[in-house]
């Protein structure tokens, strides 16, 4: 009985009508998207497992714990000969990001209370600005600061033969990780109800005690999560730290002044000169890198699930409660510690910006002389390097990896905001995976690149580039889009599901094009990002400075142009030029992404933009005869009307 | 209407961005094409000399700079038209026939602000490379290249103290030693070392760019780094720029031409002029 029931319930399934009931446009563009979204959870295991199935050789025939805890590198022409342990690397890189976590990340939670709090309403905007900036300015341009300014600083102010070391890693590094940081604890901190603020300051508390006793308490787990995601970034720096600390591969960072390399900076320096099996085992370092990410990203996931289980805001008080007379008494002792934190930050605030005035200075004043509009534009051959190629690379990557992150993000957007359940496991598993591809060091995507594209088409090529700034940008665009997507008020999809539009033609008239200054941000964003990268390029896009003919050359962006000006120690001058090309250009991404969100903002009570294209159309049909589909999307006005 | 305006803007500024691209790529042109790879130490003077052939010849040479290893490699393989090695074909590199082109020095350098110091012998840089040691109590500090660049090769194969212990046999330098990976940030670090504490080394072709940067040179066991020194081996730091091809398949016509150029007097004039010494 049961078995016949079966067989009719599998040959109903297969039926003709529910196939053709369950393959409707509706739900292909609904699978579509799906598998959109799953994009970010197939890249994650894509690269853990390309990166493992390389790292087994060596592993294998060293032994993993021989490299994870040997003490001595020499690299050999094969396993044999060399001699590949990474222990002081291990130690280098965990001591370098502690350090600098510390330093930078206390920095960045109090440059963010200041942006959130103290900053006057004129100059956030400006702040702001400052902040993204920050963040937008290449890493080998940190580096090459650091090389060429605190290094020779720390060695005059100190007075020792060498400066490379854990103190000039930590300066250079912190600096980096204040924009990540701080933009992250600000968004937390002006998450919290501003009525803990009013209310502490009802019941007589200073603004400084408001702030810094009720206000940063509540947002303690948004700033967490932020120094966790600082400790993922300063794990990964690579161009930078490898310029400043030195790269002793057998010391570990016993002093401040004392050189010694990290997992990164061993895989980016010694991989042009390695033999096959030397870059196998850098492959293998890069798997050690990749787990700290994972692990560390596991941490961030157990963070995040506290906050939502617990009250976040009151754990605190409850806890406060049994010293709360020790608490009355000393308050007023408690005010003036406050009081000197909020000094600390306005202090700590302007040497940001000082700090950021230095860097930009230092390279306009070095860059600008050599700039000319031929050493722009000019024709690049052996006897005179020009930049022109990078034009053409940096556009080409530039429009590579947007054609394919772009409809991969959108659509993964749409899927988690308008098609899935909140909170549904499949939604949690594509975020958590979006999350952990956001974090991936750009080396790893660089040494994935080489395994998965390069050494299958036998050459680097702009097309295996931009195949992987794809998959580096998409969490970005995802991220973007979804948050803007999410800013749509429901009762426009409602309008138009009332007036007989189906879903996929709501998302796309409706839903997308009010979300347009999101995705506008989402893809300028992606620029920045791929403009200032270089790591993941060399290993996947090559070097070559010349001009490329096709996606299969080799191919080098502004910032590879930097770092291949530095090698041949024969274009230092144009390395300065060419960062500040690379400089003006983050400038107008970041000017560009605020009057985009300006717009966005001022758009938001005009009529919906497909009105617009309505009109312009209606004009246009107008002159001929007024056609029947014209009607329908009508309708979908209409409900855009309604809901404005 | 101002929407429709934004999107037609933004459709144009797309269309001008892939136009731009598309202009740019068709700069290229088909003529004859030769592609060099290999050692990075030989790529600038590579680079030199393809440009005078370039001048002369419709032709266009990539040189993509990688390592001595790869570059014969790929000759093996057949992947370029030659290699470039700045060091000798070993034994076990089978299948490649090496032409010398040139004998490059490696230069010592330190910041010009270093007037005390003109001279080192083998054993103070190997004292300081192996133990720390300072050099004439004046340089307490030295950067060295990362594993497996030929400049690094050749140092650590020719510094060697009074018993004829090499760099090259010791298991770790000298916890002073930092690394750079290119001859243009151990330059760049020497340029920033304004107080002259710290000795590097870099092909003697880069010297010429090393002194326009605060750089100078310091003679190594009383010999002066200069072409007529390296030329009659009196000074010791010192070793051979060749190119390799596959013997099977040889050279192309195109190859071999611009092979006869570089060995003509007009390719000798550039290597000299680049500061590298003819065969």
């Amino acid at each position: 009985m049961q078995k016949a029931n079966l067989k009719e319930r599998i040959a109903n399934a297969f039926s003709r009508e529910s196939l053709e009931k369950a393959f409707t446009k509706e739900n292909i563009v609904k699978g579509i998207f799906a598998v959109f979204a799953a994009v970010s959870i197939i890249a994650v295991f894509g690269i853990v497992i390309f990166l493992l199935a390389t790292s087994i050789e060596p592993f294998r025939e060293i032994g993993f714990f021989k490299i994870l805890f040997g003490d001595i590198w020499k690299a050999g022409d094969t396993y044999a000969e060399g001699q590949y342990g990474a222990l002081p690397m291990v130690v280098g890189t965990i001591v370098l990001t502690v350090c600098s976590v510390l330093v930078g990340g206390t920095i960045a939670i109090f440059v963010a209370i200041f942006m959130a709090y103290y900053c006057p309403k004129k100059l956030k905007g400006i702040y702001n600005q400052v902040i993204n900036l920050l963040a937008g300015i290449p890493s080998i341009v940190y580096g090459f600061f650091g090389l060429m300014v605190v290094v020779p600083g720390l060695k005059a102010i100190f007075n020792v033969p060498s400066a490379y070391g854990l103190l000039a890693g930590t300066i250079v590094l912190s600096i980096m990780l204040i924009p990540t940081v701080a933009s992250i604890a600000r968004n937390s901190l002006e998450a919290v109800p501003s009525n803990y603020y009013e209310g502490a300051l009802a019941l007589g508390c200073s603004k400084n005690q408001a702030v810094f006793k009720v206000c940063v308490p509540a947002a303690k787990k948004g700033i967490i999560a932020a120094l966790i995601l600082g400790v993922g970034r300063a794990v990964g720096e690579t161009m930078a730290v490898q310029m400043i600390i030195g790269n002793s591969v057998n010391y570990y960072p016993t002093g401040a002044f004392q050189g010694f390399a990290t997992l990164t900076s061993t895989i980016v320096q010694q991989w042009s000169y390695a033999t096959p099996d030397t870059r196998n085992v850098l492959i293998g370092l890069g798997f050690i890198l990749l787990l700290f990410i994972l692990i560390l990203n596991c941490v961030l996931l157990i963070v995040k699930r506290d906050t939502m289980a617990g009250n976040k805001y009151f754990t605190r008080r409850v806890k406060g409660e049994a010293d709360n007379v020790k608490n009355t008494l000393s308050y007023k002792k408690t005010g003036s510690i406050q009081d000197i934190l909020w000094i600390i930050s306005y202090v700590l605030s302007i040497i940001v910006v000082v700090a950021l005035v230095g860097i930009v200075l230092f390279m306009l004043i070095k860059g600008i002389p050599f700039i000319s509009f031929d050493f722009l534009f000019g024709r690049s051959t052996n006897a005179h390097v020009t930049i022109a190629p990078a034009f053409v690379s940096t556009g080409m990557l530039i429009v590579l990896a947007l054609l394919i992150a772009l409809p991969l993000g959108v659509g993964a957007a749409v899927f988690l905001n308008e098609y899935s359940k909140k909170n549904s496991i499949f939604v949690k598993i594509v975020r958590l995976f979006t999350d952990t591809l956001a974090g991936i060091p750009s080396i790893v995507f660089g040494l994935f690149g080489y395994i998965f594209l390069v050494i299958p088409m036998k050459q680097y090529s702009l097309l295996a580039g931009g195949i992987v700034l794809a998959l580096m940008v998409l969490p970005t665009i995802i991220r973007s889009v979804e948050q803007s997507l999410s800013e749509v008020p429901d009762s426009m999809r409602e309008a138009s599901l009332a007036l007989g539009a189906g879903k996929v033609r709501t998302i796309f008239l409706v839903v997308l094009p009010s979300a347009l200054a999101g995705i506008v941000t989402a893809i300028i964003l992606s620029i920045g990002r791929i403009v200032s990268e270089s790591a993941a390029l060399i290993f996947t896009a090559g070097s070559a400075m010349y001009m490329p003919d096709n996606y299969l050359d080799s191919g080098s962006s502004f910032a590879v142009f930097m770092w291949a000006f530095m090698g041949e120690g024969l274009y230092i001058d144009e390395c300065y030029a060419t960062s500040v090309v690379l400089l003006v250009i983050v400038i107008i991404l970041n000017l560009l992404v605020t009057l985009v969100e300006r717009l966005g903002d001022r758009d938001k009570g005009k009529p919906h933009p497909i009105l617009a294209i309505k009109n312009g159309y209606n004009s246009f049909v107008g002159l001929f005869k007024k056609k029947k589909t014209s009607e329908s999307l009508e309708n979908t006005d209409n409900a855009a009307e309604l809901a404005e | 209407m101002k929407k429709l305006g934004k999107i037609v803007a933004v459709t144009a500024a797309c269309a001008a961005l892939v136009g731009s691209v598309a202009a740019f790529s068709a700069c290229g042109d088909g003529s004859d094409k030769l592609t060099i790879t290999g050692s990075s130490s030989v790529t600038p003077l590579m680079k030199e000399l393809a440009a005078a052939y370039e001048k002369e010849h419709d032709v266009t040479i990539e040189v993509q700079q990688s390592d001595s290893g790869t570059g014969i490699k790929d000759a093996q393989n057949g992947l370029n038209d030659f290699g470039m090695a700045s060091r000798d074909v070993k034994s076990e590199e089978t299948g490649v026939t090496a032409i010398k082109i040139a004998i490059d020095g490696v230069a010592l350098i330190t910041n010009k602000a270093n007037t005390a110091v003109t001279n080192v012998t083998s054993q103070e840089l190997y004292d300081l490379y192996a133990n720390g040691t300072t050099i004439q109590s004046s340089i307490s500090a030295g950067i060295t290249r990362e594993d497996g660049s030929g400049t690094r090769d050749a140092f650590d194969d020719l510094v060697k103290n009074a018993e004829g212990k090499k760099l090259k046999d010791l298991e770790k330098l000298a916890s002073i030693i930092t690394t750079q990976d290119s001859t243009g940030k151990v330059m760049s670090a020497i340029q920033a070392d304004s107080d002259g504490t710290t000795i590097g080394y870099i092909s003697m072709g880069s010297v010429a760019e090393a002194l326009t940067k605060d750089c100078k040179t310091v003679n190594f066991e009383g010999v002066e780094p200069t072409a007529a020194n390296v030329s009659n081996k009196s000074y010791a730091l010192q070793r051979n720029f060749n190119i390799v091809y596959n013997t099977e398949a040889g050279l192309s016509e195109l190859a071999q031409d611009f092979v006869d150029f570089i060995l003509s007097e007009e390719g000798k004039a550039i290597i000299e002029e680049e500061g590298y010494i003819n065969v």
